[in-house]
């Protein structure tokens, strides 16, 4: 069954399809085009944030190492004056408001009988004054503390990891270490420089590219320098905050790595559902910098955009499916008007309006071809009405006709003991031209007659109709049937125009004794006694006027039989348009010999039928049999 | 039925091949117009592949000859097979019109 529904609607949903791919694609291009421009940008101004804050850092953490390098030759002109080293470090955290305190440590026992030996001098937190101390004691244990232990085991100067100095300053800080050495290269005592970490976070709250951006600064092997976003930082590297993540193919987990080996660049990250990126890099005591961005974030401007335009495509899909579906079905409304014209007019009611179209399309012009078809419609209609009843009435005229014609053949055959006679016709139409008549005239003069009008149908059957009523006629008067012919033949020519023409055989028998006189005018020659009878040949009747017909006379015995037939038998066809023949007609009449007129008629009549096969008789037949007893 | 007409010279020859009878009588009728008309026709009818001809066909050539006579002309019908001989014999055809 086919589906209800309408052209209008099919239509407009494939053109909502259509234009909605086009429209995903095309918003689609626009969003994936925008991510990599609004990522790239991003990446971009985070790096230079980096970069300027590994500036500001590198520039800070320079000083503090020029601050310790400048004064090492007043400790190494100084070792004998041991108490010189508290003013040495008093002149460094001076010189630099970023110090917050300065030690030059020695190993142990590098003076006789002190054991720890750290000159110290920091700068007081409540009055800004400048104090010193000496920093070791069994509480202060500096030996085994990292800012000692591996500058002088490395004999390299080193940043230390970021620590909280109990005893010392109290504060969350890192140091700068310098190993001093003496002429052999062994380290003899370790200066340093502190700097609490506060002054990080002036620096990092000016990194701000987004809102949610954060900025971590981790040292060496990733612990948090920075706590400028919380407490629960302390002591903790990103590798164990990112624990979770902690996953080969992790993206946070790479990119962890990456940071803490030092590496320069830019990752994007999933963090607990949210899509990151960071830019990092390293500072040169070994800290490391980076920057996170929320993606979300990064893109929430174009993100906006996308919706906006996302539904404002869907409120133009939305009408654009209505205009079409509204314009589609206003054009195919002749159509539908069209179906129920079609079928009004299939139920016979030619009259049916057509839908009125004014434009001149596709439709319009189907409106004119239909316009032009029903007019034929109705026109064919009418004619065939019409043809069919002349048609009719021609037919029922043809059938009175018929009537008319058989009636004026005889059809009562006389047997007085003298003779026999049989005669049929068989017109190929409803009408026929062939004709036959006999009679007895002053009790013993038998007058008969077989014609054949030439062609057949209506024109021959008028002509048939003369003929037969001017033998009568002319007959009646007791001519011979030479004189017959004659009178006939000038009958007819008088006035013929369509040259038309009877072949026509008129014969006399006196019955008294067996005096056959005839005349053959133009026709077949008749069978006597089993034998085609020698004619002298005139021609047919109505040809030429005055035509000399010559007369023949022969004497017939008791039990002669004569058949008299038109061409309609000699020249009756079968398929392959063999003719019957004069000769199978005389075998036909040869084996009913014996028989009656009326058997002999049937007879052959029988077998020129059998013989066609059924074919379409095409002309009249006549068959007229007369046996003398 | 087949009609073809050429005029050679003075002389208009027809041949006629096939069969003529009652489905064709009206078109050979149209086919042989042209011969019933102009002064002294000379008409040569070449029936070497007549077949056949009907009552109807002996009425068109009847119609013909009486044309002929009356424009003072001359019709002759040659080769004529047997059987179509037989019925000009028949209905005394062969006196009106020249066989040769």
């Amino acid at each position: 069954m086919k589906r209800n529904e309408s052209f209008s609607a099919r239509l407009s949903w494939r053109l909502l399809l259509f234009i909605s791919i086009i429209f995903l694609v095309a918003i689609t291009t626009v969003s994936w085009f925008s991510y990599r421009t609004m990522t790239a940008e991003a990446t971009r101004s985070a790096e230079y944030l980096r970069d300027g804050a590994i500036l500001e850092i590198e520039k800070t953490l320079d000083k503090v190492e020029l601050s310790v390098k400048d004064v090492l030759w007043l400790v190494d002109e100084n070792m004998d004056n041991k108490d010189y080293f508290y003013h040495i470090t008093k002149q460094v955290v001076r010189s630099n408001p970023d110090v917050i305190g300065s030690a030059i440590a020695f190993i142990p026992s590098y003076y006789d009988g002190e054991y720890y030996f750290s000159p110290y001098s920091y700068k007081d937190e409540q009055s800004g004054e400048i104090l010193s101390k000496q920093l070791g004691n069994v509480d202060y244990d500096y030996f085994c503390m990292d800012w000692f232990q591996i500058p002088q085991l490395k004999g390299e100067p080193a940043w230390s990891e970021p620590y909280y100095d109990e005893g010392g300053a109290n504060r969350l800080m890192t140091t700068y270490s310098y190993p001093i050495k003496d002429s052999e290269g062994k380290v003899i005592a370790v200066m340093t420089a502190d700097i609490a970490l506060d002054w990080l976070d002036g620096i990092i709250s000016e990194i701000k590219p987004y809102a949610s951006s954060q900025v971590f600064l981790v040292s060496r092997c990733g612990s948090y320098i920075n706590l400028g976003y919380g407490k629960h930082l302390q002591g903790e590297t990103v590798f164990s905050v990112g624990g979770l993540y902690f996953q080969k193919d992790n993206p946070y987990f790479e990119m962890s790595k990456a940071l803490v080996d030092g590496e320069t660049g830019s990752r994007i990250y999933k963090n607990k559902g949210e899509s990151s990126f960071a830019v990092f890099g390293p500072v040169s005591n070994g800290w490391k910098i980076a920057i996170t961005c929320n993606l979300r974030e990064v893109l929430k401007s174009t993100t906006k955009m996308q919706t906006r335009l996302f539904f404002i495509g869907i409120i133009g899909l939305i009408l654009l499916f209505a205009l079409c579906y509204l314009t589609i079905r206003k054009m195919t409304r002749p159509l539908v008007d069209f179906s129920e014209s079609a079928r009004s007019i299939a139920g016979g009611n030619f009259n049916t309006e057509l839908p009125v179209i004014k434009e001149n399309d596709e439709i319009g012009r189907l409106r004119d071809s239909f316009d032009n078809m029903q007019k034929s419609l109705t026109h064919y209609i009418e004619d065939l009405k019409q043809t069919t009843a002349a048609n009719e009435r021609f037919e029922s005229e043809l059938n009175i006709a018929n009537h008319i014609q058989m009636a004026m053949l005889s059809h009562k055959f006389p047997d007085d003991g003298r003779f026999g006679i049989h005669a049929m016709v068989s017109p190929a139409r409803e009408v026929g031209g062939d004709l036959y008549d006999f009679f007895i005239k002053d009790g013993h003069l038998l007058y008969f007659t077989v014609g054949d009008v030439s062609g057949k149908g209506i024109p021959a059957s008028m002509f048939m109709a003369i003929t037969k009523s001017a033998f009568r006629f002319i007959a009646g008067m007791g001519y011979k049937p030479h004189e017959i012919a004659n009178k006939i033949n000038n009958a007819i020519c008088d006035g013929n125009e369509t040259g038309m023409f009877v072949t026509m055989f008129v014969g006399c028998i006196d019955l008294d004794n067996g005096s056959f006189t005839y005349c053959n005018a133009g026709h077949n020659p008749i069978i006597v006694n089993g034998e085609y009878l020698k004619v002298l040949p005139n021609i047919a009747v109505g040809l030429f006027e005055s035509f000399p017909y010559r007369l023949q006379q022969m004497q017939l015995e008791k039990g002669s039989v004569i058949v008299l037939y038109t061409d309609g038998v000699t020249e009756a066809e079968k398929e392959d348009k063999r003719q019957y023949g004069e000769a199978l007609l005389l075998e036909t009449v040869h084996r009913h010999q014996d028989g009656n007129p009326e058997t002999m008629s049937n007879a052959i009549f029988d077998s020129v039928k059998e013989f066609a096969e059924g074919n379409e008789q095409n002309d009249d037949i006549t068959i007229m049999t007369i046996n003398l007893k | 039925m087949d009609v073809k007409i050429e005029k050679k010279e003075a002389k208009t020859y027809v041949t006629l091949s096939g069969r003529l009878d009652t489905t064709n009588a009206d078109q050979f009728q149209n086919d042989i117009a042209s011969l019933f008309e102009g002064e002294n026709p000379d008409i040569v009818l070449d029936c070497t592949d007549m077949d056949y001809t009907s009552s109807q066909g002996l009425r068109l050539f009847l119609m013909l000859q009486k044309s002929v006579t009356s424009r003072s002309g001359s019709l002759v019908m040659t080769n004529m097979k047997p059987q179509v001989k037989e019925v000009f014999d028949i209905t005394g055809f062969s006196s009106i019109i020249k066989i040769q």
